[in-house]
């Protein structure tokens, strides 16, 4: 320890304490007062600058401290959105599903047929043919050769048959056609694919003839495949061929093929020699 | 002559404590930045080094405050020699004793301030605003103390005591 120093300090202290008295005990007649406004005039232009730096500081802090809330706003809100969208998309399905299930309830109702709704529950993987699994088997009266209809038409046939579950054969499927008639003419032919499009063929048509885009075709009932009456596809185009052995109409299914998600296996037909 | 030199640093901390300090209190805390300062360097250097310091920095804060003049002077220099007093019984400056020594400097500063402002006769204003401003202020000291003891210690490490030989 220096003593030296150690005096030092008291001696300071002695003088701040002085001072500080001094100015406590006779501050105005010291004329302090005066003082503190001269050094608020000369002061006044960095104490502002100041000031304003205080404010941009404090707003800086300020924003730094928001951040932590704003990110637990914004996980809490993105949750939201993520509980809302899914359930909207919950509904949007439903929605959809409600549309297809009123369609085929309507289409089962004007042909008057029994049926057996089931959802689809499987599509070919490899894409190679166009079939579908369905949760519809033996045990719910499903039989192979039963037709298939979607919620506007005919969609395909069973080919095979589990107790709770059945392959069908889409009528886009190159190994599936389709013995039709056309609403209008009542001249016959046949619904099949043909490099990759569906197409029919119309067969003994008269010279000139013509067909309504738009016109539905119906199954025929030859051939024992189906039973008489379906509908199956629409006329998209069409052109007279006056040198074709067969004049061919391009037709699209009355459903969409690719989104089927539930139904309906007719199960008043069961063709000749069925399982 | 480096008194004198300190002067503009003084009257920057003054001026900051004036203006700048106010926009960044925290739920009612405030920072006492020339206390600070004089604790810190009583800290870090001892040997009565902070006493002028803080009768220079005493009396630039209360040319700019508005409680009785002459506060200031006399709240700064009894915590700088409290503080020099505890660096001369610890042989040193450590980081506790410069966390304690801010902490009590800050209650005994604002303590003196509070009686010297006629808080003393009020025993309800003195007890709120020790809970609501003295020790939330002291907090805020202590984490002001870490930034500025690093600085000052570089400060003495760059330019040390002049060693005097002792008779």
């Amino acid at each position: 320890m220096r003593r030296g120093s150690q005096a030092r300090a008291t001696s300071f202290l002695a003088l701040g304490l002085a001072m500080g008295g001094l100015l406590l005990g006779f501050g105005q007649s010291l004329h302090v007062p005066a003082a503190r406004g001269v050094a608020a005039s000369a002061f006044e232009p960095a104490e502002s600058a100041l000031a304003a730096v205080g404010e941009q500081l404090r707003g800086v802090v300020e924003t730094v401290g928001s951040i932590a809330r704003l990110r637990s706003d914004n996980a809490r809100l993105e949750q939201q959105v993520a509980d809302l969208q899914r359930q909207l998309d919950q509904a949007r399905q439903q929605a959809a599903d409600d549309v297809q299930l009123q369609g085929m309830l309507g289409l089962r109702q004007k042909l008057g047929l029994h049926t057996v709704s089931a959802a689809v529950i499987g599509r070919d993987p490899e894409g190679m043919s166009a079939s579908i699994t369905v949760r519809a088997g033996a045990a719910g009266g499903v039989r192979v050769g039963m037709a298939v209809l979607g919620m506007r038409g005919l969609v395909g046939r069973v080919t095979a048959v589990q107790r709770n579950s059945a392959q069908v054969d889409l009528i886009s499927d190159s190994r599936e056609p389709v013995n039709v008639v056309l609403t209008t003419s009542q001249l016959s032919g046949t619904v099949h694919v043909s490099e990759t499009r569906l197409v029919m063929d119309v067969l003994d048509a008269p010279a000139n003839f013509a067909i309504s885009p738009g016109e539905v075709v119906l199954t025929s009932g030859l051939g024992g495949n189906f039973p008489r009456g379906l509908p199956v596809a629409a006329v998209t185009s069409y052109r007279y061929q006056p040198y074709g052995v067969a004049q061919v109409a391009e037709v699209a299914p009355l459903d969409d093929l690719l989104h089927l998600d539930y139904v309906m296996i007719d199960t008043d037909f069961v063709p000749e020699g069925a399982q | 002559v480096r008194l004198w030199l300190s002067l503009p640093l003084l009257a920057l901390l003054a001026l900051a404590q004036a203006s700048l300090v106010p926009s960044l209190d925290v739920g009612g805390a405030r920072a006492d930045l020339m206390l600070v300062f004089v604790v810190g360097w009583a800290v870090v250097r001892g040997e009565g080094e902070a006493l002028p310091l803080a009768i220079l920095g005493g009396l630039l804060l209360d040319l700019v405050s508005t409680l009785p003049p002459g506060a200031h002077v006399v709240a700064l220099s009894v915590v700088a020699f409290g503080t020099d007093l505890g660096h001369r019984f610890l042989r040193g400056g450590s980081n506790l004793f410069a966390a304690i020594a801010v902490v009590v400097a800050s209650v005994v500063f604002d303590a003196c301030l509070a009686a010297f402002a006629g808080f003393g006769a009020d025993r309800a204003a003195w007890l709120d605003a020790m809970t609501a401003r003295v020790l939330p202020g002291a907090l805020y000291n202590l984490v002001l103390m870490v930034p500025a003891l690093a600085l000052l210690r570089a400060w003495d490490r760059r330019f040390p005591r002049p060693m005097v030989p002792e008779f």
